[in-house]
């Protein structure tokens, strides 16, 4: 199901207003809305920075939304640069970005670049007057993320980060659920998102491993922190709708040992100030966990990657079920493992209930590019529908912000191998504590 | 090859077994539906759970009985 389809059924049913102010982000591209921008016939012309993979991702995507038309290209990579144009024949070609920035025909710019750009490329995007749409995460250092920020505040341009979780229905139907009180009191939270690949690609020449390769080094990525936690950390700041001030943990290159610099192993807890957890690891030598994000209620733990839901008490089982299951613990649970006193507390097999009964696509973790219908094509089509309002989308930059400044915690804490308490010059008034 | 003859009165006998233990399933289900304060209408929804109770059920009692007689048969009643 399409974020358009899911809006448009939210507003058929009781109280989905209501429901919409639990995800604000999503009032600025309502059925609605989009029928006001399109009455007046406009397209948003798109320039697009960065035209590697994921540049040539959101090209495909944007070639699906109807009000929009790429009409520039920039790279300073000319392979990628001529297969993004062997797509998109008709648009203007650049080497340097700030060539393309001058250009009037230009509305808005999507940026798609290495994350260590990402900052330096979106002030001047603001700067030029150009509606920005950037890749997370939203910058490599604190500093950079405040700069941006400030920039936003002061800007009446629109600025997105492809936080794409926030354009899922998936997610946005289970934050409406949580934030219902459907699992309860929020206790806890565990993410982790582990592969077994080598992050790599394939270098034509040696000269251009560390622009090819930029994930894997310091000048130019915050490694498994900003390309994958930004994401997992983000739902959890919008599920307790507070961020956390303090974070632990330790980081290693634990089996890569192949010349990069950032970690290839995470394990950190992020610490709210009512005690609240959330517990985060990240390896990319062993996939047999996958990637999850668990919200864990009293009453139920939600797991949003996948979707599902389930109630610590299932009242929803039939009842011969329960007891049965309550003989089958009753009679197993009585056998002594290792002493009188003592029985491993296995993991129970609770029913999964959907979040949504149209089923949204997951994938296993392998892709490096994204997966089908996660919500990127829908976020890139709500910056375009800003392109033409001129709407800024609610909480997208303070929640990127908040995610980019916890993965920064994070790698500082585990470079120092020490706790680190959130900085007061990097707090912002959209933050809770 | 021996015929194995089973007579109206061991088959009826068995049908009679056979009914109990479904009434047995249907207790069972009627007392979990009483317990988890749910809906009647599961009594039939539920239909599949009731006969695979009734066959394990028999299928004990039917062990039991078996064991019964190799029991007399060695002790030689």
């Amino acid at each position: 199901m399409s974020l358009r389809q899911f809006l448009k059924e939210l507003g058929c049913i009781a109280g989905g207003t209501a429901l919409l102010a639990a995800t604000p982000w999503l009032k600025s591209c309502t059925p609605e809305k989009l029928s006001e921008a399109a009455a007046g016939g406009g397209v948003a012309r798109i320039g697009l920075i960065g035209t590697g993979s994921r540049g040539q991702y959101h090209i495909h995507n944007l070639l699906k939304v109807p009000f929009a038309r790429i009409v520039a290209l920039c790279d300073d990579y000319p392979v990628n640069l001529e297969a993004a144009a062997a797509l998109v024949p008709d648009a203007k070609r650049y080497t340097d970005y700030r060539r393309l920035l001058e250009d009037p025909e230009v509305d808005g710019v999507i940026i798609a670049t290495p994350l260590g750009l990402h900052a330096q490329m979106t002030l001047d995007s603001l700067s030029a007057g150009k509606h920005t749409f950037c890749e997370k995460a939203m910058a490599l250092t604190m500093d950079e993320c405040k700069a941006v920020y400030d920039a936003y505040r002061q800007s009446d341009r629109a600025l997105y980060y492809c936080m794409q979780r926030m354009y899922d229905p998936k997610y946005v139907k289970a934050f409406q659920m949580i934030g219902s009180g459907l699992i309860g009191d929020v206790v806890g939270m565990r993410c982790h998102w582990f592969r077994n690949a080598d992050w790599r690609r394939p270098v034509p020449s040696p000269e251009l491993e560390r622009r090819i390769n930029w994930r894997l080094y310091r000048e130019s990525s915050a490694g498994l922190m900003t390309e994958l936690a930004s994401h997992q950390l983000e739902v959890c700041t919008i599920v307790t709708g507070k961020m956390p001030t303090q974070v632990a943990g330790f980081g290693d290159i634990v089996y890569w040992k192949d010349g990069r610099e950032v970690y290839d192993s995470v394990s950190l807890t992020y610490r709210f100030e009512d005690g609240r957890n959330i517990t985060y690891e990240s390896l990319i030598s062993n996939k047999f966990n996958g990637m999850e994000e668990q919200i864990l209620g009293k009453l139920g733990t939600m797991d949003l990657s996948k979707g599902v839901y389930y109630f610590e008490e299932d009242d929803t089982t039939y009842g011969v079920r329960r007891l049965l299951d309550q003989l089958k613990t009753g009679v197993f649970a009585a056998v002594p493992t290792a002493g009188p006193s003592w029985r491993p507390e296995l993991r129970e097999s609770h029913v999964p209930h959907a979040v949504m009964e149209k089923s949204t696509g997951w994938v296993s973790g392998e892709s490096m590019i994204g997966a089908s219908n996660d919500g990127s094509l829908d976020i890139v089509e709500a910056f375009c529908q800003s392109c033409l309002t001129g709407e800024q989308a609610e909480n997208v930059v303070e929640e990127a912000y908040c995610a980019t400044i916890l993965c920064l915690m994070g790698n500082l804490a585990m470079d120092e191998k020490r706790v680190v308490t959130l900085p007061d010059a990097y707090k912002i008034p959209y933050m809770k504590f | 090859m021996k015929e194995i003859v089973v007579s109206p009165k061991v088959l009826r006998r068995e049908l009679w077994i056979l009914l109990a233990c479904f009434l047995f399933a249907v207790l069972f289900d009627l007392f979990a539906i009483v317990k988890y304060g749910r809906p009647f209408g599961e009594l039939f929804r539920t239909i599949g759970y009731i006969l695979a109770i009734m066959v394990v059920v028999y299928l004990a009692l039917a062990l039991l009985r078996l064991l019964v007689f190799v029991i007399c048969r060695l002790f030689g009643r």
